[in-house]
């Protein structure tokens, strides 16, 4: 990537709370206009990147840089160039959907029309209109949630940092803010977190999948799956131990469809001809006189690199 | 205008959560019912009870009934105001008496003796004869007690004298120190009442900041344009009008019970806003070691009443002389602003005290003021919005 395209740019960014180094020398930089997926699992050391990157968390170490200019303490206040919807539900609860978005606007120094317009468009694009008289206590969780993205867009933000914005949301919800936010991509950048694979697919241009407060990739979400192999994935499951039993006689088959791993009863695959190898893998089984329990053919996902990454042990 | 939009939005929180707002403005007007309720417009009528065992002897006048005429006196005692200074009940047993004493529905117990009319006879006749004696019983705890104690020698020694025909080579004339009127109790409880709402602005401010850090909306006006100056000072603007508002309330409610002031309204309001200021920047520093609304109505109620009760708005406190200055001693409650607020409302109220004479306590306010102010947002920032 050519450093002039990037809004925001990160170098060794270090922070430690206490023994634990939460974030430990993570280095990227977020193209001006894309939507950028930061992903990780709990305790990767998302929230504690997001929170340093807008000036809420100080960094032990290591530059931020947004829109060319290096950040030091303090620098973040009145940044209009920001926007941060934070992980929390964080609204006034006394006050209307209005009223909040409007406060916010002013407090970014738009003149009182302005921020009223702006309210106004907001709580459309959210699909919050009716409820712009409501007090944010009366309204439901999947929409205090669209307000708190809302109230994140208020003053404009070139760069809009979005938290888990989709944690708790419905179906339709979902569906308005994966749209909205891939609406504002090319004129607004996006940094997202979240846990959700499939979202994360939608919505990034580019997914970085941070743990252990390391870099592990970063590329497109295409990229990343490519690393598993190319072709689709077969998941065969039997009722014996998968790896003991059927994977040492499989071994004639890698030649021809990449490598097979086993994990408890499963044996999986990922190749470009994995349709053609599943017969010769049900030959083996019936063979070994092994039972068959369950067959899955499909495309690979970012989950499935996401877990290949970072592993399937359970975290906090 | 960001101060403005914060002001307007810290306004609407404070009607909208209209609980604790209406609770900081009655509290003031119901104490004031209260205290009224229990001392009246007049000053406090102290309980004695009697056991007169005295028997009449005869005198030249005819018969010497001194018991009885003690007990007619100390009946017919009067304040200014016409109403009396003691309820009379007399009683048989000192027994009887020393039950009520110890529940505290009277104040003080006399006895006065069989031979008390015979003594005061032979001291007539013989000015070397044994005095009559009267034995005062009571709680020496009881403030009432002293008092009526007080009071009851004072009828007791003119009515000896007079009969005695003695003149005490003494006059005491008293002098009331109110600008040319009689306080009654009630009366000098008013300035600590209206400090009381004065006071209730610490939960209000305290819980505007809190709610802030409670909500994690703090973040969001850290990001934002809004300096700490126009937070700070849109909350601050936003209590002293509830304040001046709370106090306003309860002034009314002290003239509608009957309290009229002898001083000046603008001078009594001034010291009220400097005061509500005061009390704004202690909540600060309240707010700065909280991070709930449960920890400000729990543990937030300490400050509250230390407020409450070292400013003497419950009752005198011994003073506490922490050192001297050109001749002016300064008190450990006089840390508290409210305390001086308390001194000032006296002397403007019940003294009609000008500028000139409140010049300690305004300056006090206001050095108070200005130093809690300071210190309360340096912790606030420290604690609930520096970039850590």
């Amino acid at each position: 990537m050519a450093e002039a395209d990037a809004i925001l740019k990160v170098e060794g960014l270090t922070r430690r709370y206490g023994a634990l180094t939460a974030v430990d020398g993570l280095s990227f930089a977020v193209r001006r206009g894309e939507v950028f997926g930061f992903l990780g699992p709990n305790g990767a050391g998302k929230t504690t990147t997001i929170k340093m990157m807008c000036g809420l968390l100080r960094p032990h170490g290591g530059s931020i840089e947004i829109a060319g200019r290096r950040m030091r303490a303090g620098d973040w206040k009145g940044l209009r160039c920001i926007g941060v919807c934070p992980q929390d539900i964080v609204l006034w609860d006394t006050m209307t959907c209005r009223e909040q978005l409007e406060f916010m606007g002013r407090a970014y120094d738009l003149e009182w029309k302005c921020a009223r317009r702006r309210a106004g468009a907001l709580l459309a694009a959210f699909g919050l209109a009716e409820k712009g008289g409501h007090l944010a206590r009366t309204l439901s969780g999947g929409m205090r949630r669209r307000l708190n993205i809302a109230l994140a867009l208020v003053h404009e933000p070139e760069v809009l940092f979005l938290d888990e914005p989709q944690a708790g949301l419905d179906p339709q919800s979902r569906v308005l803010v994966r749209e909205y936010v891939r609406g504002l991509a090319g004129r607004t950048t996006v940094v997202l977190t979240t846990h959700d694979m499939e979202e994360a697919e939608k919505m990034s241009d580019r997914v970085c999948i941070v743990d252990h407060g390391r870099l592990l990739v970063l590329d497109t979400v295409a990229g990343i799956k490519a690393g598993l192999g190319q072709g689709d994935l077969f998941e065969v499951r039997i009722t014996e131990d998968a790896s003991g039993r059927l994977l040492p006689h499989l071994a004639g088959l890698e030649g021809r469809a990449g490598r097979f791993t086993a994990r408890g009863n499963t044996v999986s695959l990922v190749a470009e001809d994995a349709a053609a190898v599943l017969p010769l893998v049900l030959q083996r089984i019936r063979e070994q006189g092994l039972h068959l329990e369950d067959v899955r053919l499909r495309q690979t996902t970012l989950e499935d690199a996401f877990i290949r990454l970072t592993g399937r042990g359970l975290r906090e | 205008m960001r101060f403005l939009a914060y002001l307007q939005k810290t306004f609407k929180e404070n009607v909208r959560e209209w609980k604790i707002t209406v609770l900081a403005l009655v509290f003031g007007p119901f104490f004031v019912y209260m205290m009224y309720a229990y001392f009246g417009s007049a000053t406090v009528r102290y309980t004695l009870l009697v056991v007169n065992r005295d028997r009449a002897v005869p005198a030249a006048s005819g018969r010497l009934g001194a018991g009885d005429d003690l007990l007619a006196q100390w009946r017919a005692a009067k304040y200014p105001d016409g109403k009396a200074v003691f309820q009379v009940k007399e009683i048989a047993e000192a027994e009887e008496g020393i039950r009520e004493l110890q529940d505290r529905s009277a104040d003080l117990l006399l006895l006065i003796p069989a031979d008390f009319s015979l003594r005061l006879s032979e001291c007539m006749e013989n000015k070397n004869g044994a005095v009559p004696r009267l034995t005062n019983v009571g709680d020496h705890s009881n403030v009432r007690f002293t008092v009526a104690t007080a009071f009851v020698d004072f009828v007791a020694y003119a009515y000896i004298s007079q009969v005695a025909k003695v003149v005490m080579p003494l006059q005491v004339d008293f002098q009331p120190v109110a600008a040319g009127r009689d306080l009654s109790e009630f009366d000098l409880y008013v300035p600590a009442l209206l400090v009381l709402a004065i006071i209730m602005v610490l939960f209000t401010a305290a819980a505007s900041l809190i709610k802030e850090v409670d909500k994690g909306t703090i973040s969001r006006l850290i990001l934002s344009r809004l300096t700490a100056f126009e937070f700070l000072g849109a909350i601050a603007a936003n209590q002293v009008l509830i304040s001046t508002a709370a106090l306003g309330l309860t002034y009314l409610a002290a003239l509608h019970v009957g309290y009229r002031s002898a001083g000046s309204l603008a001078l009594f309001l001034l010291v009220g806003a400097l005061s509500s200021l005061a009390v704004v920047a202690i909540s600060l520093l309240v707010a700065a070691f909280m991070r709930t609304i449960f920890e400000l109505l729990t543990v937030g109620v300490f400050p509250f009443f230390v407020l409450m009760f070292f400013s003497e708005c419950m009752f005198p406190l011994p003073r506490i002389t922490l050192f001297r200055l050109a001749g002016h001693a300064f008190y450990a409650n006089d840390l508290l602003p409210t305390a001086l607020t308390v001194k000032a409302f006296n002397k403007i109220l019940n003294f009609r005290a000008g500028l000139g004479d409140l010049s300690y306590e305004l300056g006090g306010i206001v050095v108070l003021t200005v130093l809690y102010f300071v210190l309360g947002a340096w912790l606030f920032h420290r604690r609930h919005v520096r970039v850590r």
